[in-house]
């Protein structure tokens, strides 16, 4: 009984890793250029953890119904070691959603550095950033500001008096048509869109940590019980 | 031709003058509505009230004493079916330098000849900074989640040992 619930519990954390893994949000592109996508990483490693649990949780039931004591043995050693890769899932995916989204700073410094660049790096967050501005309705990290109170890449190409930020931060019509450019550019709140990107991204990467981080924590806190029981049967065998 | 409006002028000055205007027979306001009226290299200013323009609320003429920088005037406005509602009427400075302070003030003729003046505004353009990443914050969560997983791995390692032990002396 208590073998199966274990099972069950792994194959959920096994597919909760597969969707974070699937980026339904879309923001991988923050975390990659960022150099480091440990959060993404801590899901890969997740979906192989839990598959594994599942796994040495079939065999363990195995080993302890026949009392073979090889079986268990093996079955001891290998959690143990299945189980330090869960840590480490669980410790680098939270440590990186801490370093990512605890504060807007990184973002935005990333988002002035590298939109309308035209490095390879550049092209893809300038894409992502166009589309979470357009779908979302959004602006920048905190809002248009950003774009003025700041020096960016941007900047360098477009002067200040014919674009102070992108015209995706101007509010559309249902088509897709700004409704004014002249209003958008010089910053009116009925043309512009005034809220920033930032707690749509923290919540999208905040999802997937909490999936993985604290799923995978959940887990290991209710294994270590299981292994020590299994351990004491060990040396009853 | 001459034209039935009056002309206006539009004046900046720099830090080091300032336009002492004893007579002031309108303040200048802010422009409402925007998000801010102070950028980095320009600076949104409101027009001068209608009662200088007549009858409807566009300025026809500006004409302004030479000087560096630039000036725009700007009309905001929606158009839906034929009617033409006006946001905002402003007076858009450019070329200017970040985080400096302008004075700036209007004086108009007038038919008869006299000069209207305004109140004198001072503003100032943002200062341009390079974005920093501070020092990012270490949340509750990480530590709390560190702490009870080095100790649950300690337990089962020590667990494991002990059993070894155990089942070799059998």
């Amino acid at each position: 009984m208590e073998g199966g619930n274990f099972c069950c519990t792994l194959l959920i954390a096994c597919c909760l890793s597969v969707w974070v893994t699937a980026d339904q949000y879309k923001v991988y592109p923050i975390l990659g250029v960022s150099g480091k996508d440990d959060v993404y990483a801590g899901a890969w490693i997740s979906i192989f953890t839990g598959f594994s649990f599942f796994c040495l949780g079939v065999f363990g039931i195995i080993g302890l119904v026949s009392g073979n004591r090889l079986m268990v043995l093996l079955y001891l050693v290998l959690m143990l070691f299945v189980y330090m890769f869960e840590c480490a899932s669980c410790i680098t995916s939270y440590t990186h959603r801490d370093f990512v989204v605890s504060n807007p700073n990184l973002v935005t410094k990333q988002m002035l550095t590298f939109y309308a660049a035209p490095t390879a790096q550049g092209r893809e967050l300038t894409r992502m950033w166009d589309r979470i501005m357009m779908e979302q309705q959004y602006c920048g990290t905190s809002g248009p500001m950003d774009w003025v109170n700041y020096s960016s890449t941007f900047r360098t190409f477009y002067p200040e008096v014919v674009s102070p930020w992108p015209f995706l931060c101007c509010k559309r019509d249902p088509n897709f048509v700004i409704l004014s450019q002249e209003g958008c550019r010089i910053g009116h709140v009925d043309y512009i869109n005034n809220k920033g990107c930032f707690d749509h991204i923290g919540h999208a990467v905040d999802s997937y940590t909490w999936g993985v981080s604290w799923f995978g924590f959940a887990i290991l806190m209710f294994t270590c019980p299981v292994m020590l029981v299994a351990m004491y049967h060990y040396t009853t065998l | 031709g001459a034209s039935p409006w009056p002309m206006a002028e539009g004046s900046v000055t720099g830090p080091s003058n300032l336009h002492f205007n004893l007579l002031l027979d309108f303040n200048i306001s802010t422009p409402p509505g925007l998000l801010t009226p102070a950028f980095a290299e320009s600076l949104l200013v409101a027009v001068p009230p209608c009662q200088f323009t007549g009858a409807n609320a566009n300025i026809r003429h500006f004409t302004a004493p030479p000087c560096r920088s630039r000036r725009y005037v700007l009309s905001v406005g929606d158009s839906n079916d034929g009617f033409t509602v006006t946001r905002l009427d402003a007076y858009q400075v450019t070329g200017l330098i970040p985080g400096q302070t302008y004075s700036i003030s209007y004086s108009i003729p007038n038919k008869d000849h006299s000069v209207s003046s305004s109140n004198t505004i001072t503003m100032q353009t943002l200062q341009r900074e390079l974005a920093s990443s501070c020092l990012m914050a270490r949340s509750g969560g990480m530590v709390v989640i560190t702490v009870l997983l080095s100790i649950a791995m300690f337990l089962l390692l020590v667990g494991l040992i002990a059993v070894l032990v155990i089942a070799g002396r059998k």
